[in-house]
């Protein structure tokens, strides 16, 4: 029993529970809470000792029925993988918390005690150490993002709710089937030494039994599919993304940012902790295709939000195309695609948590989310501006920042996957997609720095038409505004004079007719550079891009461990497929259907307790290649 | 035929008809009562098949059956009569279409068909007797009326 | 006093904390005085730089004096600081039986910095002129609002490029690859916000993103072939897979990273674009540092691309064609910037042709020519900022005239950069131009390639071209009758001493740099101790006859002179024999293809990015009216489902008892079946 690990669980599911009062009381507490947590997690990460060993474990026995064999456990633990992910989430609900500080008036109350109830489901989710409590926390996430979305979004927050609601408990059933299906699998085929009886729900016991005594591929693939369901929604992977744009679009800021920064890391999560490590045949075997559906999401995400005209929008699909080369690389099933993938994770969450807050702070000052009413803004806000830069910049993978730390390692792995000697199957298009893949790095550094341009650079326009107070209120309140703008002190007209004669006329002319600080609306604090408040949102986002990007072995040395034990059996299992005779020799024919995947030929009843257990006779061996010259 | 064989089809013939009779009348009538009747008619074919088989088989089990069934009519006429008059009073009629509105929403109302048109008997009163004093212009009709006068 | 290892952490440590005091006090303590670190840091780099060269040759003294077994050996230096990441055994060892290097396999990227001669020479070319340019810009950019900004940027980027030029593994250089990048992204767009530097900036970033991923791509190749990617374990082990595609793939794929750095053809189209930045930006990173760092890449890489014969011919050619593209576009453009740009772009064509001859003599003429190259066109730009600064921003040649009183200082340094670009006889574009010629022509005559006398041919071709279109420009806006814009107003006069300073500096190197390396041979043995050249002084090459060089030399002289006769003769007269050749061109469309660029931006614009865009949109609607409405569809399926059930609750009592009576004989007939 680990008493840290269990008050970060507890002490938001109180705060949900008791939080109360007005707006203030509630913000305040909220702030307090997820504070605290961090705090804890911060601790955690500091004490965490590396390794394999679970950190900061408690297990008690919950559901222990004498009838039944039933033995589900309240079992939470940090490993590895779970460690980082953790510690973004309490890093993120501070930030979720202080962004709608003040956008937030209606039933403040209820929305931070919904925040606090996110928090704890999202905290549980990463340490669930047992399948019911893992699939619980997993559900018990939705309940408060569907209230949270569905309250205070947009116009049109009810379809939005809905609809994330609906997509993400379809698949989510699914996973939940294929979760039992591991489970029963395991009770059915105890070890023989261990003939305990006990119908384990422990991810570890399940997995060490999986791996002592794999399943059958044909089965493995099909729980494989049922568990993809589930975690491809919540991921989401290409072509189940389309609740992801809406959702985004009508949560509210602090919504965006946890969905972004959290959520859609449960999915890929999902697939790192259960589907490599319990079903590593079949992920061996699905590996092209499962590749290939990372590779539409990577470039199809990247090419609709080059497209798009809302900055929301945008980074919406952005996160498509990133969580696109996330997969990529958890799929891709090697010690650095993994461990890239899973750095990427967290990299996507600051990076692109911080650009939906970026748009809620946009939002919140000109009430508008579409590119074309923006321009110009760097020169007024060149804090925005800077933050905006650097989270762009991340995103994009710049090296130096958390994005590339990621990225490349990544990207190296996907490429081994392929090229590293010309064993491994499947070969021309795991080497198509490695290459592919790379378009995706171009498209986002393109839609990115383009929406940056828009937004930032150019002539000055300070959109919000809809309102038509931007630009017609001039020439009053100048002086009494943007204090906090360093640029706007030096006085306007010593600027002019100091430009006699002109250096270069390609100094903007500070004509105080065309642009410049004239155009504040009268009287509206918010027309500020970011205030305190919100740089104390976005700063520690930044430097933790910093970090990470300039000591991402630190990060990596405590997940490698864990990971490298997560993805041994994918290995092994791709190294048995490839020392398998029949060699594809048909290199130069690019053709998915050269393989036939032995799929809907085998029922085994879930009853039966013989099963031919196939241990040396693996059906990778019986792929057909027909264009193969050895045969 | 063996006789014992044969009082079974004698008695198994009456329980169907009965039942059948029953089912016909739960099915074509509107009045609540008249259907209650109607189930306990095929709730009674029911009953003389299982003392018929029960005879057959010698054993009491069905008889017994019998007897149960019968205690459970009752209760059940109890319930289903006081359910009658409840719906009554609501409605102020027997008609169990009169509840049909209980129906799916956006489904189509329930309408009596409309009765065929009777032919209609009753002949108009004949003669028609003009004003004191004037005299009758035509007697046209007298033709259709009194064809035999 | 500081030993080599203190020299390279020095040399780039200076900058950064500069920039980053600059950008931290910038704009409350410093404002006007914003230069002070940056230059202060860029002098002290400097003067380290040439330290680090000093403490270099002194090492291969003692080399000289201690015959060994290797040439270079000992002469570097290598310094680690910190693991970026470590991922130990991170690719499983090669099951073709290929030969594994040492640590094969080993993911450990650390940030080490090498010392050997072609860094230093290098180091020492970044930092000297960007302290000039610094110093340039504390005039040029004086009242500027980002004036801080400015020096920030700066500073990073002297910082990212001499990382650049001395990091010690592949990551490393792709990393600082990358970052000089961005510092050419926010230099560009430094007037954010004019939409054309905006979009410049980003152009720039995109089209040597393109470049960045072949790079990339080359990166993750050598990781997969050699198992490392620290420059030692990779050139150590490079003469193992002679003859392996891969070998030849990489280096292909590193030359599309150094074309795009490198504005080679395909990829020239940002530096043109790229002259929307300040005019010192534009003479400190796209043309003298920035742009030579895919010279400098390829010729790091010499062991790679010496086992890939064909890799080398398409450098020579990629090299060839750019040169002859960016001269003859260069010919028609009428702003001075942008004729200083393809101007930019051809010689480093010229120094991908010396590379692409794979010999030591064309890899150090290559190495040559960046250096002068550097001085002089570093000292073109800034004269051009110089005339920019006193014509208030006019910089198209056809609007100005006669500057040649007003502004002396300028003309000298002009006249003095002008007659080092055209390779007159002592000054150092001579050299460094000959030394190319010559490379190419020993390389032609070596295994009779006819590849090689074509580029030889080319090049010469290019001589003429280069006097012509460096002397029109010059011709046009110091010669000839006094024109004056009107947005100089009436007081155009010389630059401040801060600016000119520089100017006379850079002059005096682009006069005497080529000389003195020539004549004391230095260059080229300093660079010969490269252990990247050790595979090079290995297969040898024949020795180059006296007659060859001077037959070189005064072919290259006479083309020079018909060039700047040519020019001459057309603009110190009037202008209708101009317009006459002009009309006599066009008749083959020439005139046309150099005055709309070879119509490369309408091109890509047509094929690459309008394409792109347009599945986008396609995409864009795709998502909304398949993907997402095919979700929708499947979300009305229950609605549907209960929409066809619904009669059945129709509400009468007798449907549903039918309804049970004929279940039950549905039944019936089962069981009884």
């Amino acid at each position: 029993m680990n008493l840290l690990l269990l008050t970060t669980l507890f002490l938001p599911l109180a705060g949900a529970l008791l939080l109360g009062g007005d707006r203030n009381w509630a913000r305040h507490g909220a702030l307090a809470i997820s504070l605290a947590v961090l705090g804890i997690a911060v601790v955690l990460v500091a004490r965490y000792p590396g390794g394999t060993a679970p950190f900061a474990s408690t297990d008690w026995p919950w559901l222990d029925w004498t009838a039944a064999p039933i033995d589900v456990r309240f079992s939470v633990a940090l490993d590895g993988l779970s460690l980082w992910l953790f510690a973004l989430t309490a890093l993120l609900m501070v930030v979720a918390v202080l962004v709608g500080w003040e956008a937030i008036k209606d039933q403040a109350s209820l929305y931070y005690r919904l925040l606090m109830a996110l928090e704890t489901g999202m905290l549980g989710v990463f340490v669930a150490r047992d399948i019911i409590l893992f699939y619980v926390f997993f559900e018990f996430t939705l309940i408060p993002l569907f209230f949270l979305i569905g309250i205070w979004g947009g116009r049109q927050r009810r379809w939005a709710a809905m609809k994330f609601f609906l997509f993400t408990l379809a698949g989510s059933v699914l996973t939940f089937l294929g979760l039992l299906a591991v489970v029963l699998w395991v009770y059915y085929h105890p070890a023989p030494e261990a003939a305990s009886g006990r119908m384990t729900f422990s991810i570890a016991e399940l997995t060490a039994a999986l791996g002592a005594r794999p399943m059958d591929p044909t089965m493995q693939i099909w729980i494989f599919l049922a568990l993809f369901a589930g975690f491809a929604v919540k991921a989401p992977l290409w072509p189940l993304h389309t609740w992801l744009p809406l959702a985004h679009v009508e949560a509210p800021t602090a919504g965006s940012v946890l969905l972004a920064g959290v959520l859609l890391k449960v999915g890929v999560y999902g697939f790192v902790r259960f589907s490599l490590p319990m079903l590593p045949q079949a992920a061996a075997m699905l590996m092209p295709w499962l590749l290939w559906i990372s590779l539409a999401g990577v470039i199809y995400g990247a090419l609709v939000a080059l497209a798009q005209s809302d900055i929301k929008r945008l980074i919406a699909y952005s996160s498509v195309s990133h969580l696109g080369f996330c997969t990529l690389g958890i799929f891709a099933a090697n010690r650095l695609s993994v461990a890239g993938g899973v750095l990427q994770m967290v990299n996507h969450g600051l990076a692109t948590g911080g650009l939906f807050a970026v748009v809620g702070m946009l939002y919140e000052r000109f009430h508008t989310r579409e590119i074309a009413d923006f321009g110009g803004l760097a020169r007024r806000f060149p804090r925005l501006a800077f933050f905006t830069l650097v989270l762009t910049l991340s995103s994009i993978a710049l090296p130096g920042l958390a994005g590339f730390a990621g990225e490349f390692p990544l990207l190296v792995g996907v490429f081994q996957r392929g090229w590293a000697g010309d064993a491994a199957p499947h070969a021309l298009q795991l080497r198509a997609i490695a290459v592919l893949s790379l378009v995706g790095v171009v498209l986002g550094a393109w839609y990115m720095l383009w929406m940056y341009q828009r937004v930032f650079f150019g002539p000055e326009r300070t959109g919000d038409k809809n309102r038509g107070s931007g630009i017609g209120d001039r020439g009053s309140g100048y002086e009494a505004l943007d204090i906090s703008n360093p640029k706007s002190q030096i006085p306007h007209q010593q600027i002019s004079g100091s430009l006699s004669p002109n250096p270069d006329p390609r100094i903007p002319n500070p004509d105080p007719h065309a642009a410049g600080p004239h155009h504040f609306p009268k009287g509206e604090g918010t027309m500020r550079d970011l205030s305190p408040r919100e740089i104390c949102c976005l700063t520690p986002l930044v430097a933790m891009i910093f970090w990470i990007g300039l000591q991402p072995g630190f990060f990596l040395d405590r997940m490698r461990p864990t990971l490298d034990d997560l993805i041994a059996p994918v290995t092994r299992a791709c190294e048995t497929a490839s020392d398998s005779p029949p060699r594809p020799q048909s290199r130069g024919v690019f053709s998915l259907s050269t393989i036939h995947y032995p799929l809907p030929t085998i029922h085994y009843p879930l009853s039966t307790t013989h099963y031919p257990l196939p241990t040396t006779h693996y059906p990778l061996s019986t792929i057909h290649y027909p264009l193969s010259t050895s045969q | 035929m063996h006789p014992e064989i044969a009082l079974l089809n004698d008695f198994l013939l009456v329980g169907a008809a009965l039942f059948g009779v029953g089912l016909i009348g739960f099915v074509s009538r509107r009045n609540m009562i008249v259907m209650f009747l109607s189930v306990e008619i095929m709730l009674q074919g029911v009953s003389l098949s299982l003392a018929a088989w029960g005879r057959f088989h010698n054993d009491f089990g069905g008889q017994a059956l019998v007897l149960f069934i019968i205690a459970v009519a009752a209760c059940e006429a109890a319930v289903a009569l006081a359910l009658i008059l409840t719906l009554f009073h609501r409605r102020c009629s027997l008609d169990i279409a009169a509840w049909h509105f209980l129906r799916e929403a956006n489904q189509p109302p329930f309408r009596d068909a409309p009765l065929p048109e009777e032919p209609s008997e009753r002949l108009e009163p004949w003669p028609h007797l003009p004003p004191a004093g004037a005299r009758p212009e035509k007697f046209g009709e007298e033709d259709k009326y009194r064809p035999k006068v | 006093m500081f030993d080599v290892q203190t020299l390279l952490i020095l040399i780039p440590a200076l900058p950064l904390a500069a920039a980053l005091a600059t950008a931290a006090l910038g704009t409350r303590l410093l404002r006007d005085r914003s230069h002070v670190p940056v230059v202060t840091a860029l002098v002290l780099s400097f003067a380290a730089s040439v330290l680090l060269v000093f403490q270099l040759q002194e090492r291969i003294e003692e080399r000289a004096t201690q015959p060994g077994s290797s040439q270079s050996a000992g002469v570097e230096e290598v310094v680690a600081r910190w693991s970026w990441i470590n991922v130990p055994d991170a690719m499983p060892h090669p099951v073709d039986g290929r030969v594994e290097t040492p640590g094969w396999g080993n993911f450990n990227i650390e940030v080490s910095l090498r010392a050997d001669p072609l860094t230093a020479v290098m180091l020492a070319m970044v930092t000297c002129i960007s302290a000039l340019v610094a110093i340039y810009s504390i005039g040029y950019m004086r009242g500027d609002p980002g004036y801080w900004r400015f020096f920030a940027y700066v500073g990073l980027f002297v910082f990212s490029m001499t990382m650049l030029v001395s990091a010690n593994n592949f990551l490393l250089l792709y990393v600082f690859w990358e970052l000089v990048g961005l510092c050419s992204y926010l230099l560009i767009g430094f007037w954010y916000e004019r939409p054309a530097a905006a979009a410049a900036g980003k152009k720039a970033f995109l089209v040597n993103r393109i470049g960045d991923v072949g790079f990339a791509l080359g990166i993750f190749l050598i990781w997969t072939t050699f198992g490392t990617l620290d420059f030692g374990g990779v050139f150590q082990s490079v003469g193992q897979h002679a003859g392996d595609w891969r070998v030849t793939a990489i280096c292909l794929l590193l030359l599309i990273g150094a074309c795009g750095k490198s504005a080679q053809f395909p990829l020239h189209v940002w530096l043109p674009d790229a002259m929307e930045g300040p005019t010192p930006v534009s003479a400190l990173i796209h043309a003298a540092t920035m742009v030579t760092a895919g010279v400098y890449m390829v010729a790091r890489c010499t062991p790679l691309f010496a086992a890939a014969p064909d890799a080398q011919y398409v450098v020579a050619v990629v090299g060839g064609v750019t040169a002859l593209l960016g001269a003859i576009i260069a010919i028609t453009q009428t702003d001075l910037k942008r004729i200083l740009a393809y101007s930019t772009i051809s010689h480093l064509g010229y120094m991908f042709v010396a590379l692409g001859t794979g010999t030591l003599l064309g890899i150090t003429a290559g190495m040559f020519h960046l250096i002068t190259h550097a001085f002089f066109k570093a000292l073109l730009f800034l004269g051009a900022g110089s005339v920019m600064h006193a014509a208030g921003g006019v910089i198209d040649i056809r609007r100005l005239g006669g500057l040649r009183r007003r502004m002396p200082v300028t003309y000298w340094t002009f006249l003095a950069g002008c007659l080092s670009i055209a390779g007159v006889v002592p000054l150092a574009g001579f050299w460094s131009k000959d030394a190319i010629l010559l490379s190419l022509h020993d390389r032609s005559g070596l295994f009779g390639g006819g590849l090689f006398e074509i580029l030889y041919l080319t090049t010469l071709l290019g001589v003429v071209l280069i006097d012509f279109y460096m002397f029109r420009p010059f011709f046009l806006v110091f010669h000839g009758k006094e024109k004056i814009p009107p947005e100089a107003g009436n007081h155009l006069h010389e630059s401040p001493g801060s600016m000119t300073a520089p100017l006379v500096v850079l002059a005096f190197g682009s006069v005497v740099v080529g000389a003195y390396f020539e004549w004391t041979h230095g260059f080229a043995h300093f660079l010969s101790f490269t252990p990247s050249f050790e595979c090079l002084a290995q297969s040898g090459h024949t020795a180059i006859g006296t007659a060859d060089k001077w037959r070189v030399a005064a072919i290259g002289s006479v083309l020079t002179a018909v060039g700047v006769a040519t020019a001459a003769m057309l603009y110190l007269g009037s202008g209708k024999a101009v317009a006459r050749l002009a009309r006599a061109m066009n008749v083959f469309g020439l005139y046309s293809l150099s005055y709309g660029k070879f119509f490369f931006d309408p091109i890509y614009n047509a094929f690459v990015v309008w394409p792109l865009l347009s599945v986008a949109r396609l995409a864009a609607w795709f998502d909304c009216m398949a993907i997402d409405s095919l979700v929708d569809r499947c979300g009305r399926i229950p609605k549907l489902a209960g929409a066809a059930l619904r009669p059945a609750q129709n509400g009468l009592v007798q449907f549903y008892a039918l309804a049970m009576v004929f279940g039950v004989l549905v039944l019936l007939g089962i069981m009884l079946m």
